[in-house]
């Protein structure tokens, strides 16, 4: 069970127009572990992300989600599969003329068959385990940015995604609440059982809860390493020793 | 015994006397809302003095089942039913305490209020904003006075490289749909005059109804209403879109004045460009009304263009351009002040282009009105 691939990306490359952005990546990620993307700034990190989550279409490659053709594939069928899904945005995503109460109970109303009672109940367990109980009402423009990404985790795991995304989760976030959120990150996966991707350049935070980090190179365009945090620390591979341990 | 089933699960319910259990088989998830929200529990609880629910064969389950239990749990209390869960698995009980017990602090709730005391309260500050609202105005108004004021004593402080490319947004632009519309209210106006001045014999006087009205009412009016929909919404929108992504802040900080780096070139651009789209517009329009008047009356082109020469007076022509250069002052005031009142995010920008082209219009009316009055008093 613990060993079933969750996510596969085959031969995947990416351009846009004459620009190439990634090539030829391939990579596994196992059914319930936490999974981080790493890698320097403009590496492609979120363009990778983009392309997993069926946001955009890659040059060529395909991508499988629980043994299921994700891509290329039929519309239905990844329209189905996208529903699995949770995704948590660089920039929140919230929409803004809604309260974060409307924000989480559109989809509740738009795939589920809930009772009032019960979707309220909904809305505060997930914004008390993000500890944001009592800003039911609130829109997005009347909470701070750190909260606007913890409000956004709480309406990605709304109606618990097999599958959580997260594009740099903890980016403009303060130390502490960046490992309360780490924290929260290593529970829903034990207690849901929910595979997270984390596409991030937080070495501590990499450290901290990743089962397996995929290391994204901006000059070659494509993964030059894989594995274990503590084990890439120790590579013999000059670049990937220097990200892991913030040398240049 | 009852039995209720579903594709994957299943709910059993049992009843002695006044304790009642029920018996959960298979999946409590999400998409199992439909079938386990229709069964009646409540229905099933009247007289009832206890609750038991057994999960021994519990399958797959997820927050619905913990939003479920709060709801029902809470239900029970009300009710003074006791409530139990039986035969939980320890991960299921782990899964529910995670959701249920986690730092929970003390709510920080909006309190609700009473309808009368909320209806009051919303009176009330809808009297703050407007008194607010109009401090704001006047305090705008006066920096922009002020930066006008540059113009003639240190030019060098305007942003003038912007001025070029806003007097070809505003203006040229603007000239093609205004022209358009103008030519078509000649021709309106030029029609509908036709067939009462053909009642009375007058033909010829239809040069009269045609210039004056067009040139001191209807040329200014209908191009500033079309230029408050198009260049004063477009201020608002681009200077509350900066608002929000704190560029307006930025400038501030690198010690640019607002008023002089993006107000001023906007707004000179529309008080030259809007007395030229009525000069072209009062053209056009006269032709749509010659054309009217050729279709329908028995003038000849000669005819109409002479007595335009007498009917149309210099002050006709004069009146309706300062209208324009005051509507076109307005139209940037307004578009720019709402653009500054931009606050949060996106969807205050919506609010504001909205209310822009509104009040824009409203006072341009107003100012009409008031203009209509004022210039026999003055011999314009
Ligand atoms: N829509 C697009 N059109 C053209 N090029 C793009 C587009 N989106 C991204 N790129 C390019 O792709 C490259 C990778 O961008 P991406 O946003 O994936 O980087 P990243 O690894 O997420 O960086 P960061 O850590 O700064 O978020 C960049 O060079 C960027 O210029
Ligand atoms: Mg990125």
């Amino acid at each position: 069970m613990q060993d079933e691939i969750a996510i596969k990306v085959s031969n995947l490359s990416k351009r846009y127009g004459e620009n190439l952005i990634l090539e030829n990546i391939n990579l596994e990620i196992k059914r319930g572990s936490i999974v981080c993307i790493a890698g320097g700034s403009g590496s492609g990190k979120s363009t990778l992300l983009r392309q997993i989550i069926g946001l955009e279409e890659p040059t060529s490659g395909e991508i499988y989600i629980e043994d299921q053709k994700f891509y290329p594939s039929k519309s239905k069928e990844s329209e189905r599969i996208k529903k699995s899904f949770g995704v948590m945005f660089q920039m929140g995503g919230l929409i803004a003329s809604m309260t974060l109460r409307e924000n989480i109970e559109l989809l509740l109303r738009t795939y589920t068959n809930l009772t009032d009672a019960q979707m309220s109940e909904i809305v505060r367990i997930k914004l008390t385990s993000v500890g944001l109980q009592g800003f039911e009402d609130f829109i997005p423009s009347e909470i701070s940015g750190g909260m606007k990404k913890r409000a956004s985790l709480a309406r990605a795991m709304t109606i618990d995604p097999e599958i959580l995304f997260f594009d740099e989760p903890s980016s403009g976030l303060d130390p502490i609440t960046a490992s309360s959120l780490d924290y929260l990150i290593k529970q829903l996966n034990k207690t849901l059982k929910t595979t997270m991707v984390i596409v991030t350049h937080d070495l501590e935070s990499i450290f901290d809860i990743a089962d397996e980090v995929f290391l994204l190179d901006t000059q070659s365009h494509t993964i030059i390493a894989n594995g274990k945090p503590d084990v890439l620390k120790k590579s013999d591979i000059q670049i990937v020793y220097n990200f892991f341990n913030r040398k240049f | 015994m009852k039995k209720e089933k579903s594709n994957n699960c299943e709910i059993k319910l049992e009843r002695s006397d006044k304790a009642v259990t029920c018996y959960f088989t298979g999946d409590f998830i999400f998409s199992n809302s439909k079938f386990i929200n229709s069964y009646n529990l409540k229905k099933e609880l009247k007289g009832a003095k206890s609750l038991s629910i057994d999960f021994t064969n519990l399958l797959k389950y997820d927050s619905f089942l913990v939003s479920w239990l709060n709801v029902v749990n809470s239900y029970c209390k009300n009710k003074n039913i006791e409530f139990k869960i039986l035969n939980i698995s320890d991960e299921a009980n782990q899964f529910y305490d995670f959701l249920n017990f986690q730092n929970i602090k003390e709510p920080k709730l909006k309190e609700k209020k009473s309808l009368s005391v909320a209806f009051f309260e919303s009176f009330g500050d809808l009297i703050k904003r407007l008194i607010s609202d109009g401090i704001n105005f006047l305090n705008f108004l006066g920096d922009n006075l002020k930066s006008f004021s540059k113009v003639f004593w240190s030019p060098g402080s305007i942003r003038w490289e912007d001025f070029p490319n806003q007097f070809i947004l505003i203006g040229i632009n603007a000239v093609p749909i205004s022209v358009l519309i103008l030519f078509l209210i000649g021709l309106i106006t030029g029609y509908q005059g036709a067939l009462l001045l053909k009642d009375f014999g007058a033909d010829i006087y239809i040069a009269d109804a045609v210039g004056v009205s067009l040139t001191r009412e209807l040329s200014p009016l209908m191009v500033a209403i079309i230029v408050a929909g198009r260049s004063g919404s477009a201020f608002t929108a681009e200077i509350g879109s900066m608002k929000v992504s704190e560029e307006i802040d930025a400038l501030k900080t690198m010690g640019f004045n607002i008023q002089d780096f993006l107000v001023m070139p906007r707004m000179i651009s529309m008080i030259i460009s809007l007395p030229i789209i009525v000069m072209l517009a009062n053209i056009v329009g006269i032709l749509g009304g010659l054309v009217a008047s050729i279709g329908t009356l028995d003038i000849t082109m000669t005819g109409y263009f002479n007595r335009m020469q007498v009917a149309l007076d210099f002050n006709d022509i004069l009146s309706g351009l300062i209208k324009a250069v005051i509507f076109g002052f307005v139209i940037a005031l307004i578009g720019c002040f709402r653009g500054m009142q931009v606050s949060g995010g996106a969807e205050s920008v919506g609010k504001y282009t909205t209310s822009s082209v509104v009040t824009s219009i409203f006072h341009i009316i107003l100012i009409d009105a008031v203009f209509t009055i004022l210039f026999p008093i003055l011999g314009i």
